[in-house]
């Protein structure tokens, strides 16, 4: 069974990140390291292992500048036999729901049985692009698997939920985004590593897409790093003299009293 | 000049920096007290392809190269370097010794197991007698007909108790000393062999170290490596390419101590700051990285020596060797006392990296011996 994956390049978990000053919703991107989105390794590791089963392939589809090969390369190294990355700034810039259209129409190229997404990703918390590619396509989308069982047509997929647990039954074609716990990610082996230096990654254009224009209804305006919290304020004394400190503090600084 | 790695390299870097993160760091402390060798991972290196990382596809090798493997030793010696050794024994000591000297049917007897770990070797030369001076062993391996039989007791051999297969040297020819030298490639399951004494260590305590014992142990003349009386050649060459591996794991163990003193002082509150922001104690962080940085960069120079094949790097090796494993002394003695009494309790990681430092200046020759390896290249000798 042929299963494809979209596929997110992220900056590291451990990077610390900076806003840009000169591009609102951007990071300063000097000095930090891009992985692939942790979610699509689940997403990747479970594409191979239903792959695998029957001897299909993997493909990835990504949008994301020229860098995010180094991700695709990733899950290349843990099996993943081929590629498309879009590239153009009109796509990588668009909003949520036009870049989920441009997934849609390099996935129509490739007709997968299943497609498999992150559960989100770790730094803009994004987690829609399962879902528009379904309804683009107009198929099934599951939210955030815990487990996937393919059943000829068919797939059974378990997610969590608070205190429980839910059984979906859906038919393929499907979209459906992984959760953490899903499977445990492959180490790629060395061998699979030099490997995938040489497998396709095919960059295609909007034009070759079909696709005109992307306009965005939404964009990103700004990115903001949490306020750093003041110094508390030490009151010492007597427990009479603390009391009152504390009480004046409470209502004429804080004024919350 | 280009310093950076390429694609390739960071990526086999990352898979041993997140092996180390999630397959030896949960195991290392208890490890280390009860000095229990981690073999499961030791095992997964292997399947994953970091023990056979020098060697050709042919064999099966990953064939990553001598700078991805350096890099590598040191991902895995910042978080265990008792098990980094392990890999480094494989990687340098044996396999490449075979690869160098083995005859074709040697090479493909012994290579794809080792490469993927479905073999652990190991290296035995030294003796209780017999330590910087080798070509002084005593074991002896007499020729009957198409056997030699080996007679003697071989010390702190690291894979010991873990080996499948060792690299054995012994007297062939008593009357040429240590020029009657031979190496050989036995199994551990021959009979006339046992494994002795386990040491109980100081630090690398994840590893297994011990005496090897042959009485009477016949082996087929098949299982000469290299020609007969030309052991200590074997000996001397695959120790340069062991070095570099020594090397890496004493700049694992520095940078693991950096790191660890880093986070340390700016989380220590005295005098109402963080100790970070004393000038005295950023001094000794700044010296330690410094310090770091210099090893790391030589350390590659010799690896990519090593890999490009382009000159013979023997002093190369023993300076790196020597600096690194000298190095890495300093700035763990640095980081503990950074971390003041703190530094000698078990609970704090820089204890054990403090242990575990030592031994890089002592086993594939101790720093004097380096020191003459370097004096005798400068010198002409
Ligand atoms: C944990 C551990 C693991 C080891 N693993 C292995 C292994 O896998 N295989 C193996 O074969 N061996 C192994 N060894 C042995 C190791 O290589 C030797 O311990 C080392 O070479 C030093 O030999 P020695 O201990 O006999 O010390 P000695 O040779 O007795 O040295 C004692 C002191 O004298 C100095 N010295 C000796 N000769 C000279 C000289 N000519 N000039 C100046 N100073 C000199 C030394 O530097 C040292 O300071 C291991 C040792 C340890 C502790
Ligand atoms: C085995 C053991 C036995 C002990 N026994 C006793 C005992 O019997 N009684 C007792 O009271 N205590 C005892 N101690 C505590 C010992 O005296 C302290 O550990 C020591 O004074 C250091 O304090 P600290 O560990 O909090 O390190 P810290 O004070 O946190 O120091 C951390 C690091 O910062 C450096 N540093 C701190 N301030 C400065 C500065 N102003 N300028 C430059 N560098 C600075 C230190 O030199 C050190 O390198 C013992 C400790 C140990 C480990």
């Amino acid at each position: 069974m042929n299963v494809a994956v979209i596929l997110q390049q992220v900056p590291d978990t451990e990077a610390a990140v900076k806003p840009n000053p000169a591009v609102p919703g951007a990071i300063l991107e000097e000095g930090v390291k891009f992985i692939l989105n942790p979610y699509d390794e689940f997403a990747v590791e479970e594409a191979l292992k239903i792959a695998e089963k029957d001897g299909g392939e993997v493909t990835g589809v990504c949008i994301g500048p020229d860098r995010s090969e180094n991700a695709i390369r990733m899950a290349m190294a843990m099996g993943m036999e081929r590629a498309i990355l879009i590239t153009e700034p009109a796509a990588v810039e668009a909003d949520l729901v036009t870049q989920g259209g441009i997934l849609a129409a390099a996935l129509k190229t490739l007709s997968p049985k299943l497609v498999l997404s992150g559960r989100e990703m770790i730094d803009s918390q994004n987690d829609a692009a399962a879902a528009v590619v379904a309804h683009k396509l107009g198929i099934p989308h599951v939210l955030a698997a815990s487990k996937i069982e393919i059943n000829g047509d068919k797939a059974v997929v378990v997610r969590d939920i608070e205190g429980g647990s839910l059984e979906i039954e859906t038919a393929l074609p499907a979209a459906i985004s992984c959760q953490k716990g899903l499977n445990e990610p492959r180490y790629p082996t060395l061998i699979a590593i030099k490997r995938a230096k040489n497998k396709e990654i095919k960059k295609m254009t909007l034009a070759e897409l079909g696709i005109a224009a992307a306009p965005s209804k939404s964009r990103v305006t700004a990115l903001r790093q949490p306020q750093a919290r003041a110094a508390g304020v030490k009151i010492t004394g007597t427990p009479e003299e603390v009391t009152g400190k504390c009480l004046a503090w409470l209502s004429g600084t804080a004024k919350v009293i | 000049m280009d310093f950076t790695f390429n694609e390739e390299q960071k990526m086999v870097i990352d898979g041993a920096r997140r092996f180390a993160r999630e397959k030896l760091a949960p195991f290392i402390a208890e490890l280390d007290e009860k000095a229990e060798v981690n073999l499961k991972a030791l095992k997964e290196l292997g399947k994953l392809g970091y023990l056979g990382m020098t060697l050709p596809e042919d064999f099966d090798g990953s064939n990553a190269g001598a700078i991805a493997y350096a890099a590598s030793m040191i991902e895995f010696s910042k978080v265990d370097a008792g098990t980094a050794v392990a890999v480094s024994v494989q990687n340098s000591l044996v396999n490449d010794a075979i690869l160098t000297f083995g005859t074709e049917a040697q090479k493909k007897e012994f290579l794809p197991r080792l490469a993927s770990g479905e073999w652990i070797g190991c290296f035995t030369l030294t003796e209780a007698n017999s330590g910087s001076d080798p070509g002084s062993l005593r074991t002896s391996a007499i020729r009957d007909g198409e056997h030699f039989v080996l007679s003697g007791t071989k010390n702190f051999t690291t894979n010991g108790g873990i080996a499948d297969m060792m690299i054995v040297f012994a007297q062939t020819c008593k009357e040429k000393g240590a020029k009657g030298i031979s190496a050989f490639l036995v199994r551990t399951d021959v009979p006339g062999f046992k494994v002795g004494k386990h040491e109980n260590k100081m630090g690398i305590r994840s590893s297994s170290t011990t005496e090897m014992v042959f009485e009477n142990c016949r082996v087929p003349a098949s299982a000469l490596l290299g020609e007969e009386n030309k052991g200590l050649k074997v000996a001397l060459t695959t120790l340069d390419g062991g070095r570099i591996g020594i090397a890496a794991q004493a700049v694992g163990i520095a940078e693991g101590a950096l790191d660890e003193a880093v986070r340390y002082a700016k989380e220590r509150v005295q005098f109402g700051r963080p100790i970070s922001e004393l000038e005295g104690l950023q001094f000794m962080l700044a010296d330690m990285a410094t310090e770091v940085e210099i090893a790391r960069t030589m350390l590659f120079r010799v690896a990519w020596m090593k890999e490009s094949h382009s000159q013979k790097f023997t002093k190369e090796a023993a300076m790196i060797k020597l600096y690194a494993s000298e190095m890495a002394h300093r700035v763990c003695h640095k980081a503990l006392q950074v971390h003041g009494g703190y530094g000698f309790m078990k609970e704090y990681k820089i204890e054990r990296l403090y242990r575990d430092q030592r031994i890089t200046e002592i086993y594939e020759g101790t720093s004097e011996i380096q020191r003459c390896v370097i004096a005798r290249s400068l010198l002409g000798e």
